[in-house]
């Protein structure tokens, strides 16, 4: 069920991307898209019953820790993808005075 | 010896934020054409080494590899590394003055910075032996291609940057995802591993999943036939010299990875077999050749017409590997070299004449060819190269494609690739006939200098070279796909 959820929030990440002509709108899009993927890896770690993985006597089943820390590392770049993307936002706002990929097509 | 994979990784990524603190262009310069250098020394003598010895395996930090990343380097990723850094350097030195004029003062060392940084991502993805590691270090050679392209002097080059980075980040959230897929399988990141342990697993719903994941994000990187639309565009606004380099490294890398994950990682199921994957990528690759080549005969600016020449020589490269053979592989990587050599070349002398000429029509060569003699002639031998005349590395590499088709199943691809050849004739002959038969008109070419014009007669030479003298090329790629294919000291 928890897939199904997280494979909507994939396409519609994908669509907003695809379909909106307003850049920031996409950035957004994009942030939705690249999460859709992080919480897959997550839901992927989660072992039936297990605990967070800190070694001790009495508790023997340990949910994989590996995923969170691909996502941490998956975080950071998705961090430098939206602030470099925000900066060629500015960056076309001063040169076009607009930030809507149609109007800015026909430039 | 045993340290030179990690070297070739650490040396740009310690100097890259050393340059960041003395903001100075020249410096930045110096530095990177200093370690440029010094890797491609360190790449020759890494290749020879495992010419002569087998794979050089290098555990970071001496964790053991299922667990800790590891480097590996065998012969196909040194063939592709020394590619990669060779173009780098070429690119370097040719640009200077290019870089100068074209790209704002205060940019010009975060420029070079992004430069190293865009490098080490593509020498990174080819030497790791981690899947994970794999898109991280696409993601910091991506990162560092949209700033470069952005900082084009044409209006358009933020929102050209902008659109390579929304479909560029698409293509390497499917391939985290196709990555999330296959751990969740088998529970390893390693790709030895990976390989091992895929051979138990029947192809499951999810692991089909997993390999069309990475199809569509490879296919975007390697501006596979519907998904090519984002090269030309990033062609033409991107600042000329960056062209030139991506023109050999950029796509090439797609290559690379497709190679990777469907005829290493996957060795064992052969995804491409499955589904008629095969047939469905040969049949978009022949649309891919038939429509670009098509398309840049129609152009008549210089940069969109080697653009769409790009995509059709790519589709070449793809269409060889989906034949699903050894010759067919043989053909696909002896032509990812010899085409990476000729498109660099012919980029390089549009950008360097053309320092401050925003779009390059092919009317802008006419009369060259009396003013710059030697530089035309050189440009003429890259031409004749890209149609594939003999005596040019061109013509070997379509001579192993079309010999390669004619061994498979799929004979008949090969009329399709004998007239795209004979429509190349079109737009080359064009530019010929402007060159040499026109008469000048005053135009406004800056004149090269001599180390720009040795790196073009550089190149220029190595078409001529790998035409008649194939043991570097063909030989490292026969040795390649037998590998692949026969498994043999694997």
């Amino acid at each position: 069920m928890i897939f199904i959820l997280n494979m909507i929030l994939f396409l519609l990440g994908l669509f907003i991307i695809v379909r909106e002509s307003n850049l920031i709108k996409k950035v957004i899009g994009l942030n939705i898209f690249q999460s859709s993927v992080f919480i897959f890896y997550l839901i992927a770690s989660k072992v039936e019953g297990g605990v967070p993985p800190i070694l001790n006597d009495y508790q023997l089943v340990y949910s994989n820790p590996l995923p969170h820390v691909l996502i941490l590392t998956a975080i950071v770049v998705s961090i430098a993808t939206t602030s470099l993307a925000l900066a060629l936002v500015i960056k076309i706002k001063q040169k076009y005075n607009s930030i809507e990929e149609n109007e800015l097509d026909k430039i | 010896m045993n340290q030179l994979p990690v070297l070739v990784l650490v040396l740009p990524l310690l100097v890259a934020p050393i340059l960041l603190l003395f903001r100075d262009n020249r410096y930045a310069y110096n530095m990177s054409l200093g370690v440029s250098f010094l890797n491609l020394l360190l790449i020759i003598s890494l290749f020879q080494h495992v010419y002569e010895n087998g794979n050089m395996l290098y555990e970071l930090g001496s964790w053991e590899a299922p667990i800790g990343i590891r480097l590996n380097a065998d012969l196909l990723s040194c063939y592709f590394l020394l590619l990669m850094n060779f173009m780098s350097l070429i690119c370097l030195i040719a640009g200077h003055k290019n870089v100068k004029s074209q790209i704002e003062d205060d940019n010009i060392y975060l420029f070079y910075i992004a430069w190293l940084l865009c490098n080490v991502g593509f020498s990174g993805i080819i030497l790791t032996n981690d899947i994970f590691n794999l898109f991280v270090f696409l993601e910091i050679s991506s990162l560092a291609s949209y700033f470069l392209i952005s900082q084009g002097n044409y209006k358009a080059s933020s929102l050209a940057a902008i659109q390579y980075l929304f479909i560029g980040s698409i293509g390497a959230v499917f391939i985290l995802f196709a990555i999330g897929i296959l751990y969740a399988n088998t529970g390893t990141l390693n790709m030895s591993d990976l390989s091992n342990k895929i051979i138990n697993n029947n192809i499951s719903l999810s692991m089909s999943l997993s390999i069309a994941m990475f199809l569509i994000g490879v296919g975007i990187k390697t501006a596979l036939f519907p998904l090519h639309g984002w090269l030309v565009r990033t062609y033409t606004y991107a600042p000329s010299i960056i062209v030139s380099y991506f023109s050999g490294t950029s796509t090439k890398i797609g290559v690379y990875i497709l190679l990777r994950i469907f005829l290493d990682v996957f060795h064992s199921i052969n995804p491409l077999e499955h589904y008629e994957l095969a047939q469905l990528i040969l049949f978009l690759s022949l649309i891919g050749v038939l429509l670009s080549t098509l398309y840049a005969v129609k152009q008549i600016e210089v940069k969109k017409m080697l653009a769409y020449s790009s995509v059709a020589q790519l589709s070449y490269i793809i269409l060889a590997i989906a034949l699903l053979t050894p010759e067919g592989l043989t053909a696909s990587l002896v032509h990812v070299f010899n085409h990476s050599i000729i498109k660099t070349g012919l980029f390089l002398v549009v950008t360097i004449l053309f320092i401050n000429n925003k779009d390059v029509s092919i009317d802008d060569f006419s009369g060259l060819g009396s003013k710059y003699p030697l530089l035309m002639s050189a440009f003429l031998l890259l031409l004749l190269g890209l149609i594939g005349l003999p005596l040019t590395s061109g013509f070997i590499s379509k001579w192993y494609l079309v010999s390669a088709i004619l061994q498979s199943d799929y004979w008949y691809i090969s009329v399709v690739v004998l007239i795209t050849s004979f429509m190349t004739l079109f737009y080359v002959w064009l530019l010929i006939e402007k060159i040499y038969f026109s008469v000048s008109v005053n135009h406004d070419s800056s004149i090269p200098t001599i180390s720009q014009s040795l790196c073009i007669y550089l190149l220029a030479a190595i078409t001529i070279y790998l035409g008649i003298e194939t043991s570097l090329t063909f030989g490292i790629s026969d040795q390649i796909s037998t590998n692949f294919f026969y498994n043999t000291n694997k």
